[in-house]
């Protein structure tokens, strides 16, 4: 089942021919991301935003970076069966 | 000597449910069925393994889960789509500038005389390796002397396959083809036809022209060479000043309406919508058209 969460994320990433997050941070817990399994971008008015699709292995998120605002967003979470 | 047109036909498999189960593996080899966002809404899409078990396009998601108990219902994002869309048609690109997208997953393009890629196998084989390693969902692609036989041939071996349909085939491979089969003949010319006794390509490309043009004008003409799987139409590359030649919005109602000042309210919100393009367009409409759906 997918969750909206909406909230901003400490992002840690590598810059190379665009941002690639390695690592997150939400409500003090870590989460290493293991598969960046989409990547796409759409528009919010005049900012450019950047979407990853990842896991961590045990559940499905899915982050946005705001290339204008330089903020990461964590859009929502889907628990993976195991 | 005129050289022989290579045209290809690009198609992308079970589209949107593919990009869906590119982004969750846990969807990836499952029957999943892509619908909108409201309440009463219908399948767009569906993975292949969600049509083996019957679910079909516009299916409302009640028909669907009735007739496949274990389909997972994914809402769907354009925006990802949408994406993938530009990141295909940036391939194609590459093979050629000729490149007429017909909607968001399926385009055509024409390779004549570029040999820089090698053979059309090639062309075609670089197109789906491309695709499927910089997108990672997979294509199919057909590839004939024209735009009309490229289609058929896409759809001939899908998933992720390669068609080919050489000028000397051509005769082989429509003679018995049902007329439906061909892009642009639909229910209602194919009830016509058989009227008239033409159930198959060939019976339709040896049918005379004389009688095809009395029943259905000039279009009898088209139907005619269709039927000889002959079609001259060219690859056209849309460019931004291309003119919008229409412009249209739709919703599918949370639940049944009777109520006529409900119904105008709706009409007025998508009137609202349309004239908002047209404006920004700077467009005029002198024709309008209302299709409405009810069970």
């Amino acid at each position: 089942m997918t969750t909206t969460i909406g909230e901003s994320i400490k992002v840690m990433a590598v810059f190379d021919k665009g941002p690639r997050p390695v690592k997150f941070k939400w409500k003090g817990k870590s989460y290493p991301v293991r598969e960046i399994t989409y990547t796409w971008s759409s528009r919010s008015g005049t900012d450019k935003l950047l979407h990853f699709s990842l896991t961590d292995g045990a559940s499905l998120f899915e982050i946005t970076y705001n290339q204008s605002s330089m903020l990461w967003l964590l859009q929502s979470i889907a628990d993976c069966p195991s | 000597m005129t050289t022989e047109r290579i045209i290809m036909h690009v198609d992308m498999d079970a589209f949107f449910a593919s990009v869906e189960q590119k982004c969750d593996p846990t969807l990836r080899g499952k029957a999943i069925a892509v619908i909108g966002s409201d309440k009463r809404t219908v399948v767009t899409t569906s993975s292949y393994e969600a049509r083996a078990r019957g679910v079909r396009t516009g299916m409302n998601k009640y028909e669907a889960k009735r007739v496949c108990p274990e389909l997972i219902l994914v809402v769907g994002d354009n925006k990802k789509y949408m994406h993938a869309s530009t990141k295909v048609f940036e391939i194609l690109k590459r093979t050629t500038p000729l490149v007429e997208p017909c909607s968001i997953d399926e385009g055509f393009i024409d390779v004549t005389g570029q040999h820089s890629m090698g053979s059309k196998r090639d062309i075609a084989d670089y197109i789906r390796g491309a695709v499927e390693d910089e997108i990672g969902i997979t294509c199919s692609v057909g590839v004939a002397p024209n735009k009309l036989l490229a289609k058929l041939a896409s759809g001939m071996q899908k998933p992720n396959g390669v068609t080919i349909i050489e000028s000397s085939d051509i005769k082989d491979v429509i003679e018995s083809l049902p007329v439906k089969k061909l892009c642009g003949i639909g229910s209602r010319m194919e009830t016509h036809l058989k009227a008239m006794g033409v159930r198959t390509c060939g019976e339709l490309g040896n049918f005379p022209v004389s009688a095809l043009r009395r029943r259905f004008g000039i279009t009898g003409e088209r139907l005619s060479l269709m039927g000889q799987g002959i079609d001259v139409l060219p690859v056209v590359p849309i460019s931004k000043d291309d003119a919008v030649k229409s412009i249209g919005h739709s919703r599918t109602l949370p639940k049944d309406v009777r109520d006529p000042e409900a119904i105008r309210r709706y009409l007025l919100k998508l009137t609202e919508m349309v004239c908002r393009r047209a404006r920004r367009y700077e467009l005029m409409g002198s024709t309008i058209a209302v299709t409405i759906r009810y069970d």
